[in-house]
Order: C-alpha cells, then structure tokens, then sequence
C-alpha cells in the first residue's frame, strides 16, 4: 500500500483539486452530482488526462504512466465483469495479465472469491448472477490485481438498498488496511468504511476532516445534506 | 397474468426482437401491401424462374463436371483466402477507425469504404493501374520478376478490395457498439493495451466479426468485375464460378443455370448464417 498524493485542474470542468491519502487510509468522496468526484477517480487511474497537476503514488511520480502500470484498480458503479469469461476466469484476469500460470491464477482468484463470501459463484457467467453478487465479484477481481491502491465509484448505487449493508460488511474487510478512495452520496457508507470524508463542491475541496467529526458536525452545505440523510 | 404472457397494445411483450417487430399493427396503409408484394415478387419470381429452369436429370453431371468443379474449388479458395486476408488487414483497419481520432479519419474512412459503392470493373481496372506491369507499383514489381495480373493472386487480391469494406464497417459499426469500458476496466486491472486486445476486445466483438467475415466470404464468392478485369478469365487460374457462368451462358446455357443454382444456394446458406448470427 502506498500513499496517493493528487493535483488536479481540469479547467474545462472547474476542477482544481489538491488531495493526499495516507498509505492504509480510506478516504471517502462525497458532493453533488457532476462536482468531479468521477473525474478525479479517472485522473489517477490514468483514464483521463488533466490539464495540469501531479499524480504521485509512494514515490513514484505516475503522470504519464499508462492505466496498466499505474497500480490503481477501480471498481465502478456497474460491475462491468468481461461477459465473456466465467466468474472465476474474471476474477484470474489480473494474475493472468501479469504472468501468472493458470493454474496459480485460479487458485488466486478462488481465494479472493471466497474473501468476498463469493466462492461458490466461480463456475457462473457474469449474465447469471445477481446484481449485488456481481458487484462482490468485481470487487474480488479488483483486489487480485493487488493494487496500490483501490478507486470505488459509487460502487453500492446500482444495487439494490437491502443488498447494499451485506456488501459494505465485505468492503469493511477489504479495505482494511488498504489505500483507498470511495465516492459516495451515503453517510452510512463513510461511516463504515472511511478514515476520512472529503467533501467535493464546484470542483473544489470544500470540508476535509475525520469521518466522525465531519459526520457529527459537518461543515459544509453538502456535507449538511449527506447528514440529515436528504440525499439518497 | 404475466406481463410476457401477450403483447401489451405498443406490441412490447418482453419476448424477443424479432418476435417483437411482428406485434399487432395499429396504423399501417392496408394499400402498402401491394407494391410489398411487387416488390418480394421482384426478387422471388427470378430466383424461381432460374431453379425451374434447371434440368434435375442433367444437374449432377452438370455440376460435377471437371470445369465446374475446378471453378467451384478455385472460388472456394481463393474466397477462404481472401476472407482470412480481409480478417487479417480489417480487424487493425476497424479498430484504429473505431478507437482513435487522427486528422483526416473520415476521409480515410469515406475512401476505404469507397469499394462498396464503386462499379467493380472499376476497381479492378485500379488494381490494375497499381500492380499491372505499367502500373504504379507494378513497375518495379516487375523488375524483381513478379508479375500480379492475370494469376489467381489477382483473384485474391481483387475480391479482398473489393470484400474488405463489407468487413470493416461491420467490425467498426460492433466495435463502437461495444465501447471502451471493459477495456478501461482491463487496463486498471494491469493488462497491457495488446492483453487488452486479445483478452477483451476481440471476445466482445466476435460476433460483429464472424458476420462481417461471413459477409466479405459472400462478396468474395460472388466477385465478377474486378476479377475479370484485374485477373482475367483463365480457366483453373483465374475462371471463378460467376466467370464461368458469364462464359458458359451462350454456349452452354443449361452448365450456366446449373453453376448459377449453386451460387444460390451457397447465398441462402449465407443469409441463413448470417441471420442466425443476427447479422442482417
């Protein structure tokens, strides 16, 4: 795990954003829609080029290293598993892509499978499966990618809300310990899951503090929402 | 009721596509069903008029003749071999169109596809003007002694030209159906762009690929104009099925039907591939 150090100025968007993450911190995203949550996740993936800034994980400067080599996994709103591969061959894809046998891959991924309690799904097509047991897959198959660190975008919205708490149980072991940035609109998944909440307006970092002191006595108009549970 | 159980009254009934197209029709002219008919009519009555016209007791030595079964294996392979060459330049031709942007892409993409819309003697007359003995790299091919036209090369050569627009606007047209997203997925999780390649995009478009193949295949088997005017009419060389029968149509009508009612019917084979492959 390393730590994120981020700048970001995507003038087109109004987006200027100077943002660090501590090496094993998880960081919770929130603000309104379209205030560039998703545009900064793609800046440090390397899936979006920004106008000016930095991107530097642990030492390594990675502006203008390609996605693939960057070390950063993210997990979208969608679980956009290859519909063509089995859950387990999903899951093997990264050990796969960075050279290990099949044989060991497999055995990776079962193992990953079974820390998100989705071992029994491994012989399943992504089309026959559920939703949020899609989504624990892809989550499986981000953290076989043994990333640096771990990008979620709004990685609960699309699921239904009474399978959204088991999911989040999942992701509570996941990230422990782990570098990682979660964008979401819900006070409940800051709660459970981030160090710290950050609080994105206009394309700009309007609170910035502990999860709980944010939560209890948030700052900004946003954040007051996010309390007050207005948004969902 | 289930919802699936009969089509709702804007005919959606959570069947099928093509189950779905055949709901029940609320305001179309009942007058449409006549120049319909003239129109299926159009295209049926010749095809009929030619399977009629062939003799079911002369048929098998017809087309078992050593001519025509030297033009059926000649049309064969070259049709494989330019279908394998139109995969083999299109699949690269589709994605560079369908996943970059470069000054000047839509002209290259208005002339590549300019095959499919051009007489075909006239791209055979400029394959000609490129690899003919006096052509713009014939000349110096034919310097180091290779000599292009009027060989089966050319058969090949004229039906990918021809052929290999059919592929690529396929390919390009599933490419950007299928978007760029599973590859941004693929590339965070540590492939390389060509693992990417391989591992993602082309699983996800073989089924635009295989109907565009299927397509071109069809365009290759059937490829008379630029063939005759790049390659010639050379029996066993460069004399493929549609030559043959444009050659034997005088002399010999009855060969001329017969080879005609297997071009047929390797086209309904085709279609019907096609089709299951949601194709057309």
């Amino acid at each position: 795990m390393s730590s994120l150090h981020l700048r970001a100025v995507i003038a087109q968007r109004g987006i200027d954003v100077t943002l660090d993450v501590a090496a094993g911190e998880t960081v919770a995203l929130t603000g309104p829609n379209g205030a560039g949550k998703s545009s900064l996740l793609g800046v440090i993936a390397g899936l979006l080029r920004p106008d000016a800034g930095e991107v530097r994980l642990g030492y390594r400067i990675i502006d203008t290293t390609p996605p693939h080599a960057r070390g950063v996994a993210l997990l979208a709103q969608d679980p956009l598993l290859f519909p063509h591969m089995s859950v387990l061959a999903n899951v093997a894809f990264a050990p796969r892509a960075r050279g290990v046998r099949r044989h060991r891959a497999h055995e990776l991924a079962t193992r990953y499978l079974a820390e998100v309690g989705a071992e029994e799904l491994a012989g399943r097509r992504p089309t026959q499966i559920s939703g949020g047991q899609a989504q624990r897959v892809a989550v499986a198959r981000a953290l076989a990618a043994d990333p640096e660190l771990l990008l979620l975008d709004e990685p609960m919205a699309s699921l239904d809300v009474d399978v959204r708490p088991a999911l989040r149980q999942t992701l509570r072991t996941a990230l422990e310990g782990r570098t990682a940035i979660i964008v979401t609109h819900d006070a409940a998944d800051a709660r459970a899951l981030a160090d710290r909440v950050v609080v994105v307006e206009h394309g700009r970092i309007v609170e910035d503090g502990p999860t709980e002191q944010v939560l209890n006595d948030p700052q900004s108009g946003f954040a007051v929402r996010l309390v007050s549970g207005s948004i969902k | 009721m289930p919802a699936s159980a009969s089509p709702d009254l804007l005919g959606r009934s959570g069947r099928t596509d093509r189950q779905r197209g055949a709901g029940p029709s609320v305001g179309m002219p009942r007058w449409l069903w006549f120049p319909a008919a003239i129109a299926a009519a159009f295209i049926i009555v010749p095809l009929a008029a030619i399977v009629l016209r062939v003799d079911p007791a002369t048929l098998p030595s017809l087309i078992t003749s050593p001519s025509a079964l030297e033009a059926l294996w000649l049309s064969l392979r070259t049709a494989v071999a330019s279908t394998a060459l139109c995969v083999l330049l299109g699949v690269p031709l589709s994605t560079v169109l369908a996943r970059t942007s470069f000054r000047g892409q839509g002209l290259v993409r208005s002339l590549v596809l300019l095959p499919l819309v051009l007489p075909p003697v006239v791209s055979g007359l400029a394959l000609l003007y490129t690899f003919g003995r006096r052509g713009l790299l014939g000349q110096s091919l034919d310097v180091v002694g290779i000599q292009i036209p009027f060989t089966t090369l050319a058969v090949v050569m004229a039906q990918t030209f021809v052929a290999l627009p059919f592929l690529v606007i396929s390919l390009e047209g599933a490419l950007r159906t299928s978007g760029t997203r599973y590859e941004a997925v693929a590339a965070t999780l540590g492939a390389r762009p060509t693992t990417v390649f391989r591992r993602v995009t082309l699983p996800l478009v073989a089924p635009g690929l295989l109907s565009g193949s299927v397509l071109a295949f069809a365009r290759c088997l059937g490829e008379f104009g630029a063939t005759i005017t790049f390659a010639g009419n050379l029996p066993g060389v460069t004399s493929t099925m549609p030559l043959q029968v444009y050659l034997l149509r005088v002399d010999d009508p009855d060969a001329a039907v017969a080879l005609s009612l297997v071009l047929v019917v390797v086209a309904i084979a085709v279609i019907g591939f096609a089709r299951h492959g949601r194709a057309l």
